[in-house]
């Protein structure tokens, strides 16, 4: 598996330096789509593949950070900066709750309520008058340099893309990883060896939540306007997609998932038939690819015996 | 200092699975527990770990009653549990599923695992010592690498010791842990066993082979339908008439 993921990440990185040398408007528009859309299946991953919370929220998340951001700098002229602060941990928050609530719940139950967590997120912001603009949303959002150019925001979105990659990678390969695998792979098991397990998977899917908060950010402040459809379910299940379809066990899985997916909904002839392209693409990953493209295992063996064993 | 559970009752919808049962485990010994399929010895295991609720009756760790207390609380408290059909993850390799107990003794979490603080560096590197260590006692290190699919639940059940020992208990329960082993697993589980009292913990051993109780065993209790039929030495056991006739019939 090692063998495929360096492969995988000069490929990317270069894909996105020549987007970045052309400079061509519509390119670094689909980079930017896609590294949001990386960032959101990346937070699926973390969730899915570590937890194993399915959560079908993620873009709920995303849209509660990137509101909150956009209404402290919009209306309360915060520092955009600090609204991305707000924006994580609002999500972070939020997540933590909703977890802590609900993952006692069997995964089907959890997944459909991480949906209805979703409506209700939709619900508030399509009801919450002047606050958040109701169904037109909030235009005039300030985009702080370097967003404010698409070169900048092509940076910083992947750069962002790959500290979360690193970020996942630490959490796959630690002791910690391991613990909130066993926690969620058997409970029972887990609380015999003292893990208080609602905790350390709520705690994971915090985190999960924090990056999409970030997703959420900064959609908003590249996008300038920010509506309650902006950031929608379908979002939400693409990102599921995408993950499932790159490998969520794997650190890099949800980036790839999001660039193929990307680039091909870029070719399909009509947005008409989004939805069914990825009803189809999750049927194929299941069956043909259950671990996704990158094919990894849902139990990497932590770094430290992985060292042990190759010595 | 020691873990009792005294007059215990549970009952499963119409099934009574303990209808007063008792059991003392005292540091530094190891107590058999026996009795027939049904008996209710694995209940009574789940009630001393927190993994059952009780009707009536009561569970003291060192002195305190342990109720309310749940099975993480009472695991980090110390008593730890083997299951008698082992748990184990079959992705994750035999190191990484005895390492799973080191969560315990560690402090590092989410946050500096994301890190990698120096903590966790350091505490990572001490697993892999515990580990191999641990394998090295009950004969795991060649299995190490394995995934837990990949070997005999035999082998499962001496993990599942190994596992157990790495969260440094005070207590320790073992459901048939010696169910399916060859002679030389035997000598070196019983061996092992005999090493954890020899460190003072309390163990717990619940083993349908009375010859290997007789041989490790410092007490002996014996359950029948849920009820404490017998406590004694391994000799004073082997020689009551109600076990005799009850349990043990010919084999003792
Ligand atoms: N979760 C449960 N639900 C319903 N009945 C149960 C449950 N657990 C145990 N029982 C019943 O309680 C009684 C005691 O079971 P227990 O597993 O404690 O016996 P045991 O002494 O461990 O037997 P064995 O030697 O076969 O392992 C049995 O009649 C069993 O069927
Ligand atoms: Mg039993």
């Amino acid at each position: 598996m090692k063998s495929l993921l360096w492969p995988t990440v000069v490929l990317v990185g270069a894909g996105l330096a020549l987007v970045l040398i052309q400079s061509d408007p519509s390119s670094l528009e689909l980079s930017r789509v896609a590294g949001i859309y990386a960032l959101l299946a990346l937070s699926v991953g973390i969730s899915y593949g570590q937890a194993g919370i399915l959560s079908l929220g993620q873009a709920a998340f995303a849209s509660v950070g990137a509101y909150g951001s956009a209404i402290v700098t919009t209306r309360y002229e915060w520092n955009p900066w600090a609204g991305m602060v707000l924006a994580m941990a609002l999500a972070a928050g939020l997540a933590y709750v909703l977890a802590r609530l609900l993952v006692r719940l069997s995964a089907l139950a959890l997944a459909l309520a991480t949906l209805l967590f979703g409506e209700l997120v939709h619900f508030a912001l399509t009801r919450g008058g002047d606050l958040t603009g109701g169904y037109i949303g909030l235009p005039g959002i300030e985009a702080p340099a370097p967003l404010d150019s698409r070169e900048g925001t092509h940076l910083v979105v992947w750069a962002v893309v790959a500290l979360v990659v690193l970020i996942a990678t630490n959490i796959s390969t630690s002791a910690e990883g391991r613990t909130v695998r066993g926690a969620a792979s058997d409970p029972v098991l887990a609380g015999s060896l003292g893990v208080a397990v609602p905790v350390r998977l709520s705690a994971v899917f915090a985190l999960s939540g924090a990056v999409a908060g970030l997703a959420g950010f900064l959609f908003a402040h590249s996008s300038g306007y920010l509506a309650p459809e902006s950031l929608s379910i379908e979002m939400s299940i693409a990102a599921l997609a995408m993950a499932v379809i790159g490998g969520r066990y794997s650190p890099v899985g949800p980036v790839v998932g999001a660039l193929v997916v990307v680039l091909a909904l870029d070719l399909l002839p009509s947005e008409d038939l989004a939805g069914l392209f990825y009803g189809l693409l999750i049927i194929a990953a299941i069956v043909l690819l259950p671990r996704g493209l990158l094919g990894i295992r849902r139990s990497t063996p932590v770094s430290p015996f992985r060292k042990k064993a190759s010595a | 200092m020691s873990l009792t559970a005294t007059d215990i009752h549970v009952a499963f919808g119409g099934v009574q699975a303990l209808d007063g049962a008792s059991v003392h485990v005292e540091p530094g010994e190891v107590t058999g527990l026996i009795g027939p399929n049904g008996a209710g010895k694995s209940t009574l295991v789940n009630c001393l770990t927190g993994f059952v609720a009780i009707d009536r009756g009561t569970v003291w760790i060192d002195g305190i009653a342990a109720e309310g207390s749940s099975a993480h609380r009472r695991a980090r408290r110390g008593i730890a549990r083997t299951f008698q059909t082992p748990r184990i993850d079959p992705d994750a390799s035999v190191a990484d599923n005895i390492a799973m107990a080191r969560h315990r003794l560690n402090r590092t979490r989410l946050p500096g695992s994301v890190l990698r603080t120096p903590r966790c560096r350091r505490e990572e590197r001490g697993d892999v010592t515990a580990v191999h260590e641990a394998a090295e006692r009950f004969g795991l290190t060649d299995v190490l690498q394995r995934r837990g699919s990949e070997i005999p639940v035999w082998q499962l059940r001496l993990v599942e010791v190994a596992r157990a020992t790495l969260l440094e208990p005070r207590y320790v329960m073992l459901d048939e842990p010696a169910a399916g082993l060859g002679g030389a697993e035997l000598e070196l589980l019983g061996s092992s066993i005999r090493g954890l009292a020899a460190h003072g913990l309390g163990v717990l051993l619940i083993e349908h082979n009375f010859a290997f109780v007789r041989q490790h065993a410092d007490t002996v209790t014996v359950l029948d339908r849920g009820r404490l039929l017998a406590t004694g030495t391994p000799q004073a056991i082997a020689g009551n008439r109600a076990v005799v006739d009850s349990y043990l019939g010919a084999t003792a």
